[in-house]
């Protein structure tokens, strides 16, 4: 087992990720590397470049993530990487309605920190 | 099915250095070390002058710290070190072989070495001793040797050990005349059958008047690949006199207790199933079927780059069909996917309100009892030790979980219901090997007195395990309440159109590639109902302005079921409130009266 709590670890990224995300999305860079991969419903984008592009083009200007499940499971007993998956509501501008989404983040650790390999997000609908 | 891997048609674009090691990944991955001690290095065909030494207890080292730590210290040189189970050894000299023993109860590595020495004739007092004297010493060795031999049939790969007492080669040479020597004899005659190299998958013990298995446990060090194993018509009377064999034989196939008091405990197969989790027969019966399970092989190797998207799609995809086959139909036939290390946890999120189901589908009363206390949502659950208890891991607790879940279905045959992506990663469990992780989003039926519909979504990270098979290294479930599938069921149509409309309105690709909130596309022949960058959905088709979005999926889901288009549908649902059910029903009447015009549906 990992002397990493990955538990923490995945509450403290998620908790930050979703604020970064929804105050400005375009800081977001530094959490990816040029070998991650955002996988956005069917698109797919690699490298830190790409996926703040594609983070940005969102046609929403007000978002709010609200997590429903958080779940973490070390990757691997010795290397340190955590795959985290996540449920919730995106409350997008003023819609009343939140959507239900998915998403599976894959974290890699890097030097004392740690980047995201991979991203996965997914739409449910009102789930 | 939507089905994406990583990379996509970008296959070069997986290089990104952790994915093309798979060279180096066969290499370790297929070479069991525990495989070691069938290797023909047999010590007793070596020269009188070696001495063979054994060391326990050095695991918290490497083995190549061992041997340089050994050195350092004693300035024995060690030759030929193996490793076998928890057991390193190695061949010396007598002399230091003398100076070796002395040596033992040395701190290495957080814990203190135990070395045993073992010389080939009169020189010392190796383990084999029936009671110290070396000339009996040597005589036990070679009488067990020639038991052996009477015993071994190489054809079969069989090593028959049945009624041992009886043996006229033992009983003449009084083995079994006190029960120290009958003690001392199994460990002995272990040792000496794993050291002459050769090949045994089968086992028999039986009629042997066992009484629990602390004599013959070294049996499990001697041959951890062991695939068959009878120990019928003995005395065994607890599943608790099996324990210390508990996990102990991973390829384990067949076991035969047959004619023991144990068969008649309670919870006697399913307790056994918990030890071995790749039995397949025990006592003469298939307790799990392993054709599917064998299906499922790791590739070796992946190949790289541009055919790597369809190999990983046909091997997920095959996985996931027997997958879940078997985990509907008798969750124990899954676990010979997971090992000691795979870790499973689920997170239920009950309260989000799900969609107004129409009458074509009862999506049931929504009862999270079941789920509740072993839900690992780090959300909810705060407490180190719940956080703990509730990440399963290895079989056995993965088995108890598996047998709290409500019986399921899952019906993957209908692939529009269900969403797929993976892609690989490497290093998960050595450097260098490959995994493949999936995720799929999807729906289940929960089997009870009343069907349950629910949503989930899963990941599985999977690893290669020995010999090429597959091994389920985590594996995470979401449970959730049902929310239809409409979010991926016309991607491939979404998808086409968008490749259309890049073509033709490269400007636009942006836009298009974009979330699309609240607005599912359930008609095939309506373009995909995206919004524009000011946010508000104002490109919705002008029939389902100033509609809400539940509103919006309630117009789709009748289109999807009455082929009205989005005007008629919106106007039938008017008025009805939007109440599906009654929407349906005025259809209906509507239909059998011809009292819809045949503009009102979809072309």
């Amino acid at each position: 087992m990992s002397a990493v709590d990955f538990s923490a670890l995945a509450e403290q990224f998620t908790t930050f990720y979703y604020q970064q995300f929804d105050q400005d999305r375009s800081q977001l860079g530094n959490l990816y590397r040029d070998s991650s991969m955002l996988t956005f419903e069917t698109t797919q984008v690699q490298g830190t470049k790409d996926i703040v592009e594609k983070l940005v083009s969102f046609p929403f200007q007000k978002v709010a993530h609200r997590i429903s499940t958080l779940d973490a499971q070390p990757g691997s007993p010795n290397g340190g990487d955590v795959i985290v998956m996540v449920t919730g509501d995106l409350l997008i501008d003023e819609e009343q309605n939140p959507q239900r989404y998915s998403q599976v983040f894959h974290l890699m650790p890097d030097g004392a920190s740690y980047y995201v390999f991979n991203d996965i997000f997914r739409l449910n609908y009102s789930g | 099915m939507s089905y994406r891997g990583r990379g996509g048609r970008r296959g070069n674009n997986n290089s990104n250095g952790r994915n093309n090691n798979s060279n180096i990944n066969n290499n370790g991955m297929n070479q069991d070390s525990s495989m070691s001690s069938m290797t023909p290095t047999s010590y007793f065909s070596n020269s009188d002058s070696q001495a063979m030494v054994e060391i326990q207890n050095w695991q918290g080292g490497s083995k190549e710290d061992l041997i340089n730590f050994i050195n350092r210290k004693t300035k024995a040189r060690l030759h030929q070190g193996q490793v076998s189970g928890s057991i390193f050894k190695a061949n010396v000299s007598i002399n230091d072989g003398k100076v070796l023993e002395k040596w033992s109860g040395v701190k290495f590595a957080g814990g203190n070495l135990t070395i045993k020495v073992a010389y080939p004739s009169s020189t010392g007092s190796g383990f084999s001793g029936a009671n110290g004297d070396s000339s009996t010493t040597l005589n036990a060795i070679q009488i067990l040797e020639q038991f052996i031999d009477s015993r071994y049939v190489p054809q079969a790969s069989l090593l028959n050990l049945q009624n041992m007492k009886g043996d006229p080669i033992l009983v003449s040479n009084n083995l079994f005349a006190t029960a120290s020597t009958s003690s001392k004899m199994f460990p002995a005659l272990m040792k000496i059958v794993s050291n002459k190299g050769i090949v045994v998958d089968s086992v028999d013990l039986s009629n042997n008047n066992l009484q629990e298995i602390t004599g013959i446990t070294t049996l499990s060090q001697a041959f951890p690949n062991l695939k068959n194993l009878c120990l019928s018509d003995n005395q065994i009377a607890r599943i608790k006199n099996l324990d210390a064999w508990r996990h102990k034989f991973p390829q384990l196939r067949e076991l035969i207790l047959v004619n023991n008091p144990v068969v008649k405990e309670p919870g006697y197969q399913n307790e056994i199933l918990k030890m071995f989790p790749r039995l397949v027969m025990l006592d003469g019966q298939m307790v799990r079927d392993e054709t599917q399970i064998d299906n499922l092989r790791f590739p070796s190797p992946i190949s790289q780059v541009f055919f790597e998207d369809d190999e990983i799609q046909n091997l997920v995809l095959g996985f996931l069909g027997t997958y879940f086959d078997l985990y509907d139909r008798d969750r124990t036939q899954v676990l010979p996917l997971y090992d000691q290390e795979s870790m499973f946890s689920l997170s239920v999120s009950g309260t989000s309100p799900r969609v107004i189901a129409s009458d074509a589908i009862n999506a049931g009363p929504q009862n999270w009892s079941p789920y509740l206390s072993l839900s690992r949502n780090l959300i909810k659950v705060t407490t180190a030790n719940a956080r703990q208890t509730r990440l399963f891991t290895g079989p056995e607790k993965i088995h108890s979980v598996f047998q709290k879940l409500p019986a399921t279905r899952h019906d993957i045959t209908q692939s529009e219901k269900f969403s797929i992506e993976s892609w690989r990663i490497s290093g998960i469990r050595q450097p260098g090997d490959t995994a493949i992780v999936i995720v799929i989003h999807g729906e289940f039926n929960e089997l009870q007195s009343k069907n349950t519909l629910r949503s989930f979504d899963r990941t599985f990270v999977l690893i290669p395990g020995a010999n090429g098979s597959m091994v389920v290294a985590s594996d995470m479930l979401v449970l959730r309440p049902w929310s239809g599938y409409d979010a991926w069921k016309n991607t491939d149509t979404a998808k086409l159109q968008q490749q259309q409309q890049q073509q033709e309105q490269q400007q636009q690709q942006q836009q298009n590639n974009v979330i699309v909130p609240g607005a599912p596309v359930s008609n095939p022949g309506s373009a995909p109902l995206t919004p524009q960058s000011s946010g508000t959905p104002n490109n919705i088709p002008a029939e389902l302005q100033g509609l809400n979005e539940q509103q919006i999926m309630i117009v789709s889901q009748l289109m999807k079921e009455t082929n009205l288009n989005a005007q008629f549908s919106r106007m039938c649902l008017e008025q009805c409130g939007f109440d599906p059910m009654q929407a349906l029903h005025l259809f209906r009447q509507s239909s059998e009266q011809n009292m819809i015009p045949p503009e009102a549906f979809i072309r």
